[in-house]
């Protein structure tokens, strides 16, 4: 198994990702873990129906996910991961999964939330997801299509 | 009547419709909705339910979509699954909104499936006779 992309972005797979980067790296598998989506049945199902043809889909909860990645469960397979928020990161990462590097692709505004560009915000709990995750040693690049340039969250948060 | 919703990315559902408009005149019981970048899913399934709201008088509401699980496609397929009468169909092109705009008086399967084949017969490539055109070229020289 190997890890092509992981992205964190809030509507999971959609245009973006199923246009632009399913192309720009070629994967077998994309794999969104998320414990709200895994345990949302009509989300999950949606999810499972939408990827680019001859991409499998696998929705995971949390637990489900450490397990899957940690037991390397899809063996011989490229894969994208997406998750939703910063925090799933830090997770994952203590329970044992290697990840050098995340892109961030999408965190939507709402109420409460400070806008970092056009296409991501942040709370308080993300920003201290990411400074966690910045102190682990692990690139943090604002990159919301494949051409885009690559911009360190950390140079615009504080 | 059957209600029709577009929905896209950027401004091509308002385009699309202005455009069919222009050739098939006013339309009742059709509203565009805009999806732009950094918007939420929440946001926009709330927009789209509004306009299916105002465009269906109970037979049931056409939501003609962008691309294949784009967010204008899931926000709408998440409606659809929420018992919403509803259908939804992806690829939205003119073809399509010619074909079903008049035929709305069908049941929703019927007029979705005046869309399925209107936006398909839509589809054509231009295949020139060679024979003919080297013809007139030759009539030319």
């Amino acid at each position: 198994m190997s890890i092509e992309l992981i992205r964190i972005d809030d509507r999971l797979i959609h245009g973006q990702v199923v246009m632009a980067w399913s192309k720009a790296v070629t994967v077998k598998r994309m794999v969104v873990i998320d414990d709200m989506v895994a345990m949302d049945a009509i989300r999950k199902m949606l999810l499972e129906t939408v990827a680019p043809p001859g991409v499998k889909v696998s929705v995971l909860t949390l637990s489900q996910g450490i397990d899957a990645l940690y037991t390397n469960k899809f063996a011989n397979e490229k894969i994208l991961l997406l998750v939703t928020n910063p925090m799933t990161i830090v997770t994952l990462i203590e329970g044992g999964i290697v990840i050098p590097k995340v892109n961030i692709g999408g965190m939507s505004f709402s109420q409460g939330k400070t806008q970092v560009t056009k296409a991501v915000s942040v709370d308080e709990k993300d920003i201290m997801a990411f400074k966690k995750l910045h102190e682990l040693g692990v690139l943090l690049h604002i990159q919301i299509l494949p051409n885009d340039t690559p911009v360190d969250i950390m140079t615009k948060i504080s | 009547m059957i209600g029709v919703v577009i929905v896209t990315h950027g401004n091509l559902a308002d385009a699309l419709l202005n455009t069919a408009e222009q050739i098939m005149g006013k339309q009742e019981q059709v509203k565009a909705v805009a999806f732009e970048s950094g918007q939420a899913v929440a946001d926009l399934q709330n927009r789209i339910m509004k306009a299916v709201t105002q465009v269906d008088s109970g037979q049931g509401t056409l939501i003609l979509v962008d691309i294949l699980g784009g967010s204008p496609y899931n926000a709408s397929a998440m409606l659809m699954m929420e018992q919403v009468k509803t259908e939804v169909i992806s690829g939205v092109n003119l073809p399509m909104l010619f074909a079903v705009l008049p035929m709305r008086n069908l049941t929703l399967d019927g007029a979705a499936n005046v869309v399925l084949s209107g936006g398909r017969d839509g589809i054509s490539q231009f295949i020139m006779n060679k024979e003919s055109a080297a013809v007139t070229e030759g009539e030319r020289s």
